[in-house]
């Protein structure tokens, strides 16, 4: 990805923007043109904020630009509308199964030391 | 109609080719498939690799080969699909042997992954599945796979994660693999204790990178026969799909992509489930093996690590599975690896398998697919 294409993200880094069919009310993140379940046109849909870790993995195998986070957990969040989502926890030492937690802004990752600072979506413990 | 057929085949060793790049080793191969056979019109020559252009910054590799091989009246085409990129391009040769168009098509992967360092790799080889996830999620395809580890394990109320047996057997089988990149053999303890690598997987659960380089002769069957060579034909292939996020399945433990590729190629081949004496599947990790056992019914749901356990996998099991230590131990270079799991195949068939040998095999199936599901391939090959 490059900053221009980051920048094309941006709604979906930032607020956690998904997408919900028109025809059968299916939710996805990140957002759908097409509903998978029914082929239905999809609509941009605002997730809830907030939902629990159902699963989560403490992540060694990451990539370049998450090293610096290195390790970090990597979690299945079921939010309160049910739509399940993967994301990375934040501000967690030790996370659990059933845990509330909501989404939160922080850094992602930066171009260089002087370059762009890219944000996006976490999920932190309720606070 | 065409009819096609493997007629020759050829690989390296699967390992850290530290001082050879990707044209060395596809030379290797490339020489090998035609090692003892009579001259060979190739028609067209079509390349996978999944990441030529991040690790030796080369594209449009086909071209390259076909340069390197110095068959210029050749048509070229390249293909980019994870571990899934020489099934495409082996799916799509046999297309053009059907049509009649082709008469003889080499095809073939190749992957250089230890000119990079461990990060970059993790982030190439995850770009197979959804980008937004991967760059903005921070999701890698080991983390992807160890979140279905977890809800297999509690999906299924299973307190033990049996399908670590899975790199157990493929290591014993790639013990008497020459070709294979980890000869050594493992057992279920040393997988559980190694260090993990994300939480239930350990090293020993996931493939590592790997070189290397497998080609394959395709050829219109009639061609094969007035040539004089030996050969295993390819009785059917299918290929299917679906959605790359697992929130947008019907269900995350269902492999509906290999499933149905599977269902297709066991149609189009006239050949029931229960004909076939081994199976080189591609599974990138341990659960995602004891998943594609599943999806093909081969196993119970939740039910493939206790098969695995009595060996019923094993080489002198019922089904025989990945016989020369599929992608975890005899290596998985990504481009390349559909290759070799033809040319195996190809080898059994054949009664070529030397220690592996699965004895009287009539009927292999090769499966193949592009991260966990998204694209599967599937391969009926037989005498």
């Amino acid at each position: 990805m490059t900053e221009v294409s980051d920048w094309r993200f941006r709604r979906y880094r930032y607020r956690l923007i998904g997408s919900r069919c028109r025809e059968c009310g299916e939710t996805s993140y990140p957002p759908r043109r097409r509903c998978a379940r029914c082929g239905g046109a999809t609509e941009e849909y605002q997730l809830p904020r907030r939902g629990r870790v159902v699963h989560y993995t403490l992540l060694k195998a990451l990539p370049t630009r998450y090293n610096r986070y290195r390790p970090y957990y990597l979690a299945v969040v079921e939010l309160s509308d049910g739509t399940r989502v993967i994301g990375m926890l934040t501000d967690v030492d030790e996370p659990s199964e059933g845990m509330e937690v909501e989404a939160t802004l922080r850094k992602l990752y930066t171009y260089g030391e002087d370059g762009k600072i890219i944000y996006g979506v976490k999920f932190r413990p309720v606070l | 109609m065409g009819m096609p057929v493997v007629a020759g085949y050829g690989f390296t060793r699967v390992g850290e080719h530290w001082d050879r790049g990707l044209k060395d080793l596809s030379l290797e191969a490339i020489e090998k498939v035609f090692e003892g056979l009579p001259s060979v019109e190739i028609d067209a020559i079509y390349v996978g690799t999944a990441l030529s252009g991040f690790y030796e910054l080369q594209l449009s590799l086909a071209s390259h080969i076909a340069d390197l091989v110095a068959r210029f009246d050749a048509s070229v085409s390249n293909f980019e699909a994870g571990a899934a990129s020489s099934a495409q391009a082996l799916y799509n040769a046999a297309l053009g042997i059907y049509s009649g168009m082709y008469k003889a098509v080499l095809v073939g992967g190749v992957e250089k992954m230890s000119d990079e360092l461990p990060a970059p790799n993790y982030r190439g080889v995850s770009l197979v599945e959804d980008s937004f996830l991967v760059n903005y999620s921070g999701l890698t395809e080991i983390g992807l796979h160890a979140l279905l580890a977890k809800m297999y394990l509690s999906e299924y109320g299973l307190d033990e994660p049996l399908y670590s047996y899975l790199p157990v057997n493929e290591h014993e089988n790639a013990s008497r693999a020459g070709h294979a990149q980890f000869r050594n053999r493992i057992t279920y303890d040393m997988v559980r204790s190694a260090s993990p690598v994300s939480d239930p997987l350990t090293i020993f659960d996931v493939t590592a990178p790997g070189d290397g380089a497998a080609y394959i002769l395709l050829m219109d069957k009639e061609y094969a026969d007035s040539l004089g060579v030996e050969y295993v034909k390819l009785l059917g292939m299918g290929a299917a799909g679906q959605p790359a996020n697992l929130f947008d399945r019907a269900s995350p433990l269902f492999f509906s992509a290999s499933s149905r590729a599977v269902e297709k190629a066991l149609e189009k081949a006239g050949v029931e489930t229960e004909d076939i004496d081994l199976l080189e599947m591609y599974n990138p990790s341990s659960i995602s093996g004891a998943l594609v056992l599943e999806s093909l019914g081969l196993a119970d749901k939740g039910g493939a690590g206790k098969l695995l356990e009595r060996g019923h996998f094993s080489l002198s099991g019922e089904l025989p599975v990945n016989t020369f230590g599929g992608a975890k131990a005899r290596g998985d270079p990504k481009g390349a690896t559909a290759a070799y799991q033809l040319a195996e195949a190809a080898m059994q068939l054949l009664g070529r398998a030397g220690d592996n040998q699965v004895d009287g095999a009539e009927y292999a199936l090769v499966h193949s697919m592009v991260g966990l599901d998204i694209s599967a391939y599937a391969f009926v090959l037989g005498v």
